[in-house]
């Protein structure tokens, strides 16, 4: 029986329980969060900060749905044995001494891709400039107090895509600096992610090497429309089940629009929207591009063919098959030595530890998934 | 004389009889839908015709969405006349039985239009179809986007059995799990009818969750997204628990993605169930009971053999029923649908006998 804190109890035969700690470890979804708006106010210009004080925070667009208490935060993490109390803090997720001790070092994570929190709903604030200045605040935050105290970290940037030039200039502030990786966009949005509205903020992440993270976040708030194609539904488990719609939109667009044939270094992360939706996507997509593609002639090759070359699928909220042969063949039949990267989603409630979230892996699989699909994917 | 034997009538010698669950009718002209109007609204439909949310912004790969063979030779929209229709899937196919699903549309924004007009449509296949051809049955035409309009016209319609289910759209206003629809679940479960949700529509909204994509292959692949979004919410809004004996029949909506779905509804449900106490029991138990789904057209997976994978992943042998969707360009040939060759026992159940239980022929 596995004693890690937050690893949970293994149902399925076969799954080992076990990690493999000789093998590496990349996380591509750790989360950190400020403890109040307050903690941005020394990165944001005066307007901004009385704007706050006035206006009573960060105006980050809700959808209104449930979602579980205390801030979606893992619920073990707030019992004694943990000793969250250790930790000064009394949220999950913005304690960088606890990410450390209760993950990084315990799982022996080599690298930690922090994602952020909030802050993906600037994409859908009205003002974009006011967008622009809380992204911009919380990347100097997160540089600060996360980036430049351990070395494992590396971070998705937040940017706002309501004014593309904006984003560029973000990029291109801190775009080059070698711990930014990736950028972080939110699933909901005004237009999925393939249209000409975004490639200059698309041809800013090529050059700087930069992988297009998307994760989800605002769908249905704000500026942005129904997190479902046929409106809004009633329950918050409803709206878990259109992250991975909202994922194949994104998908179906980047390829369809050109975007991998106009920026052929870009790779896409995909983070927390599950990930066997891929397997029937590229089936169905292969299928319309034979009979399709002179509508789309600048789609060159079969569509699952950019998706295995420029699409990464983070693994959380991993799912289990009926049984494990079948589970095998979802991997086989999505590419998973090339497509799939381990995703945490630390420090949340549905987190996916690294121990007891896959049945035991042919080890070739287990290298690609763990570790050297997202180090190929980061350059690291 | 020496003819030569096509492709259709090889197979017809060959083939037991078929059963198609998707057929496509349509009128050869908007005057031909005046004479069944109510009297009242044929002057204001003559003048006027329907205003709604416009599914077509995207180019169709051809016009109609229609096969190039599929345009009658004697004039009219492919699906407008019996006789070619006979000729072209009827006897080349050797169809058993096919069902209509007639796709003009009944989600007009003028609600009482948008009945007025289903209820005509559906008189008009009884006087032009279902009488002629005692091969084809229908579904019903109805105002879905209003459920007790939508009641009413089943209630009066369903009385001939010649019409088999109750037609809703993939792409509607709400989710269909909403209350809104719920007299319209009642009235199909008061007639002991199933309701198919077929691909399509426009409730108005962007079509995905991450807004308006550009493409006809978006538009296209993204109609599973649809799909999803209507069977998460017929499970978690508790509509089978509200009618345990309600059937569900999913039309052109692919079936790939549907054993995942189970596997993270079921998952998220496990953590989640305080949030939807009215549900007893698993999400997947409700799909595995509930639902049927027609086969055309299907994801075509990289490896054959991963059709069959997809087929156990499923679990839902029983309610696979074979559609050619006639007359359109994705039309599936009796003999080529499927990418595998399916155990023969198998293969009659999906071709005919899952139909056939399901809607009593």
């Amino acid at each position: 029986m596995v004693t890690v804190p937050g690893a949970r109890p293994i149902t399925a035969p076969g799954w080992t329980g076990q990690p493999r700690l000789d093998l590496g470890l990349v996380d591509c979804d750790v989360h950190q969060g400020i403890k109040q708006p307050e903690d941005l106010y020394p990165y944001l210009p005066r307007v901004y900060r009385e704007q706050m004080i006035e206006q009573g925070g960060m105006r980050i667009p809700g959808s209104g749905y449930f979602n579980v208490p205390q801030n979606a935060g893992r619920t073990d993490l707030a019992a004694a044995n943990c000793d969250a109390t250790k930790h000064s803090t009394h949220k999950m997720g913005n304690s960088y001494e606890q990410l450390r001790d209760e993950h990084l070092d315990l799982w022996h994570v080599d690298y930690a891709l922090l994602t952020g929190a909030g802050v993906y709903g600037a994409s859908v604030l009205p003002d974009p400039d006011f967008a622009a200045a809380l992204c911009r605040a919380f990347n100097d935050w997160t540089m600060e107090h996360w980036i430049a105290r351990d070395e494992r970290l590396i971070m998705a940037m937040a940017v706002s895509t309501s004014d593309p030039r904006l984003a560029v200039r973000e990029i291109e502030r801190i775009g080059a600096d070698p711990r930014v990786r990736a950028i972080m966009l939110p699933t909901g949005n005004r237009m999925p992610y393939g249209n000409r509205f975004y490639h200059p903020i698309w041809e800013a992440c090529e050059r700087h090497g930069l992988v297009i993270g998307i994760h989800p976040g605002n769908e249905g708030a704000g500026l942005a429309g129904p997190p479902t194609g046929v409106g809004y539904p009633t329950y918050y488990i409803e709206t878990r089940m259109a992250r991975p719609q909202m994922a194949m939109a994104h998908a179906v667009s980047l390829i369809a629009e050109g975007v991998f044939e106009k920026f052929p270094r870009l790779k896409v992360l995909i983070d927390e929207c599950d990930q066997f939706w891929a397997v029937g996507l590229m089936w169905h997509m292969d299928a319309d591009w034979k009979s399709l593609r002179d509508q789309t002639p600048w789609v060159k090759r079969l569509p699952s063919e950019y998706f295995r070359e420029h699409i990464r699928v983070g693994s959380q909220p991993m799912l289990e098959a009926a049984n494990n042969e079948q589970f095998l063949c979802m991997l086989d039949a999505m590419h998973a030595d090339e497509t799939l990267v381990y995703s945490s989603d630390w420090p949340h409630w549905d987190w996916d530890d690294p121990a007891t979230t896959f049945p035991k892996l042919p080890e070739h699989l287990h290298r690609r998934v763990f570790a050297d699909n997202a180090r190929e994917m980061f350059g690291l | 004389m020496a003819t030569t034997l096509t492709r259709e009538q090889t197979r017809t010698r060959v083939k037991p009889a078929v059963i198609d669950g998707d057929i496509h009718n349509d009128l050869p002209s908007p005057q031909a839908l005046l004479p069944f109007l109510p009297a009242e609204w044929r002057d204001y439909h003559a003048r006027f015709g329907t205003f709604g949310y416009s599914a077509t912004a995207y180019p169709r790969i051809n016009p109609n969405a229609a096969r190039h063979d599929a345009w009658p030779p004697g004039g009219g929209n492919p699906g407008s006349s019996l006789t070619f229709m006979r000729e072209q899937l009827l006897d080349a196919w050797n169809i058993e039985y096919g069902i209509l699903n007639c796709l003009i549309g009944a989600g007009a924004r003028r609600l009482d239009q948008s009945a007025a007009v289903a209820q005509a449509i559906n008189e008009w296949q009884v006087a032009t179809w279902l009488d002629p051809e005692p091969r084809l049955r229908a579904s019903l035409v109805v105002p879905y986007e209003d459920g007790q309009l939508a009641a009413a016209e089943i209630d009066r319609a369903a009385r001939d059995r010649r019409f088999v289910q109750v037609l809703l759209i993939a792409r509607t206003a709400e989710p269909l799990g909403r209350r809104k629809y719920w007299p319209l679940y009642e009235a199909a479960v008061r007639n002991d009818l199933p309701i198919g949700i077929h691909f399509g529509g426009s409730g108005g909204f962007p079509f995905t969750g991450a807004g308006r994509p550009s493409y006809y292959i978006e538009d296209h692949a993204g109609m599973a997204q649809a799909f999803q979004s209507q069977v998460v919410s017929l499970v978690c809004e508790g509509v089978f628990e509200q009618f345990p004996t309600l059937k569900i029949v999913m039309i052109e909506g692919g079936f790939a993605w549907l054993p995942p779905l189970m596997w993270r509804l079921d998952a998220a449900y496990g953590r989640l169930r305080a949030e939807t106490p009215h549900l007893k029991r698993l999400p997947s138990e409700y799909i595995r009971e509930h639902f049927w789904i027609t086969t055309q057209p299907m994801e075509e997976p990289t490896k054959p053999a991963q059709f069959h994978q997809l087929l156990d992943q499923l679990g839902m042998s029983d309610r696979l029923i074979f559609a050619t969707d006639y007359p359109h360009w994705d039309f599936d040939a009796p003999d080529q649908a499927f990418p595998v060759r399916l155990d023969p026992d198998l293969e009659r159940r999906i071709m005919a006998d899952n139909a056939k239980g399901l809607y009593k022929f």
